[in-house]
């Protein structure tokens, strides 16, 4: 019989022991990974959202009248001065009348008496994807601003700003959720083994009396918690899954959600989370016998 | 740390060994004690007398208030924790209370001390069927330890500490609870030990048992030892080496 054998040998006696305590620190820690990556997955997919928003997110300039090419020309010379975009669209009094009729359908009749004129020209600029903050997006606002026959510009700044808020609070949630969830896992796996340290202390002591050394008595206490890290994230991480397809199969067809296109966690981010939780146990689980054993 | 002993055939080197316990319990005072590898030594006494303590010294489960003791080379002192688990793996000690594990088989309970060994599964079950078939418990070998009698659980604790071939067997008390038959089976086993090359200590209170033996009997009195026995002469001269206070594995 070779070491590892051995020591597979003496933990798989010990889950067998204590199995209800196991069961019981193994459900912690699926609950614990199933809240924690429950707002981990909402958080990134709610920014995932945020890029989806960006790519239709522009500025919409309100201009005095209808530009001239060369005007034209020269607002395209001043924007690109102040930074770079995508693109930047001219729309004259009549093409904004045009597409307000075009959105009104069978409502159009309300604008028979109207002006073709009465819709002011406008220009709207897309800025560039790397103009995704907040801030970024307001002083290229207030620069507009400031542009010779400007008289507003627009760019659905409340909605924005909620929506950057929501996103923040988001990753506070999850930073807090997360930091909170390790603590008690960790103290839970480290409970449930000082709990089996003390139902074994006889074993142990006998243990040591014949002369095992160290890392077979360690190893499978580190194996044990491991185990639970491991199987418990995996449950964690197969119950959010569950939960996602309900989710998705129930709200995606109607309501609000089905704007925006939702996605699990790539195969990375759920071997990191697995892997973290397996370390995290292992290593709480072996390091809570240290003061036990007095090794 | 790799001492004298090895090379002058000692496998045991107590220079005057001291151990008190608190509040001031004098279990064992000033004793001196040269055990050759191969020997077989009676250690007798009152009970009282600290017979258990030396025993417990040896094995490291108690750290001597003063003095220096060499096992097997190694001085006990300053050994490390991995040495001294290594160390014990050469030893085997069958203990005055047993420390059976009460829920376990007899099986089981033997197959601790070689498993951390890492012996195979095979060899751990063959050496134990042997084992309990030799001391008369050959159908006992499933049956839990707190299902046997005393006298039982003793043979059960002899078998354990014979289980790994070790080259110092500690008995504290083999006998105590055992009749004259099983006693009989019991030394027996222990002089076949012995005859292989093993180191015994056997601690008793059974005359019996040692009555016009050729081996050592040393007394302990008080935690004192009165009467070495019949030390080998090679052995005289260390010890009173020994009585000189000049202890040869001092750096
Ligand atoms: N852990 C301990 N704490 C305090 N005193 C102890 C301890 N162990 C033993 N003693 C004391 O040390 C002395 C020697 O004890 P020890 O067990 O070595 O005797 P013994 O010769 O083995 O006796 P017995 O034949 O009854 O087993 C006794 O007075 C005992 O009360
Ligand atoms: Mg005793």
């Amino acid at each position: 019989m070779n070491f590892l054998l051995a020591v597979l040998i003496q933990t798989w006696r010990n889950l067998v022991q204590t199995w209800s305590s196991q069961l019981l620190t193994l459900l912690t820690v699926t609950l614990s990974v199933l809240i924690f990556s429950f707002f981990y997955l909402l958080y990134t997919n709610v920014l995932y959202a945020g890029h989806q928003l960006d790519d239709d997110l522009r500025l919409i300039v309100y201009l005095e009248e209808d530009p001239t090419p060369e005007m034209q020309e020269q607002y395209r010379e001043r924007i690109l001065k102040f930074d770079q975009v995508e693109r930047i669209e001219f729309l004259s009094s009549r093409e904004a009348f045009d597409r307000f009729a075009a959105q009104l359908e069978e409502n159009r009749d309300i604008l028979v008496d109207m002006p073709e004129d009465f819709l002011p020209p406008s220009m709207e600029v897309y800025p560039v994807q790397s103009l995704n903050t907040l801030a970024k997006i307001k002083r290229f606002s207030d620069y507009l601003q400031t542009l010779p026959g400007v008289l507003k510009v627009q760019y659905g700044r409340e909605w924005v700003e909620r929506f950057y808020l929501f996103v923040k609070l988001l990753r506070v949630i999850v930073v807090l959720s997360g930091t909170l969830l390790i603590l008690t896992t960790t103290f839970m796996v480290a409970n449930t083994i000082h709990l089996t340290l003390l139902g074994r202390k006889e074993e142990l002591e006998i243990l040591l009396l014949v002369g095992a050394s160290k890392k077979y008595i360690r190893l499978p206490f580190f194996l044990e918690g491991a185990l639970q890290g491991f199987v418990g994230s995996l449950a964690g991480i197969a119950s959010l899954y569950t939960l996602y397809t309900w989710i998705k199969l129930r709200f995606a067809v109607s309501s609000i959600l089905a704007m925006f296109e939702f996605t699990f966690f790539p195969m990375p981010v759920i071997l990191t989370i697995i892997a973290f939780s397996t370390l995290l146990c292992g290593s709480g689980s072996f390091s809570s016998t240290r003061k036990f054993l007095q090794l | 740390m790799n001492g004298h002993g090895d090379e002058t055939g000692c496998i045991i080197d107590l220079v005057k060994i001291s151990k008190t316990y608190l509040p001031d319990i004098k279990a064992l005072q000033d004793v001196s004690l040269s055990v050759r590898k191969g020997e077989m030594i009676f250690l007798t006494g009152k009970s009282g007398a600290g017979k258990s303590t030396l025993l417990r010294l040896l094995s490291r489960m108690e750290k001597p208030t003063k003095g220096v003791i060499d096992v097997a080379g190694i001085d006990l002192n300053r050994i490390s924790p991995a040495r001294l688990q290594q160390l014990r793996r050469r030893i085997g000690f069958a203990f005055q209370d047993f420390k059976l594990l009460p829920d376990r088989s007899v099986a089981q309970n033997i197959a601790m001390a070689m498993e951390v060994s890492y012996t195979r599964a095979a060899v751990i079950r063959m050496r134990t069927r042997k084992l309990l078939q030799r001391l008369g418990l050959s159908d006992k070998y499933h049956t839990r330890t707190s299902e046997l009698s005393r006298g039982e659980q003793q043979r059960v604790a002899i078998a354990r500490a014979l289980s790994n071939e070790p080259e110092l067997i500690l008995a504290d008390e083999p006998t105590g609870n055992l009749d004259s038959e099983t006693t009989g089976m019991v030394m027996d086993l222990f002089r076949k030990y012995n005859e292989r090359g093993a180191t015994l200590i056997i601690a008793t209170h059974d005359e019996s048992i040692y009555r016009g033996t050729s081996h050592r009997v040393i007394e302990l009195r008080e935690g004192r030892i009165v009467d070495g026995g019949p030390e080998p002469d090679s052995l005289r001269d260390r010890s009173s080496v020994h009585a000189n206070a000049t202890p040869p594995s001092a750096p």
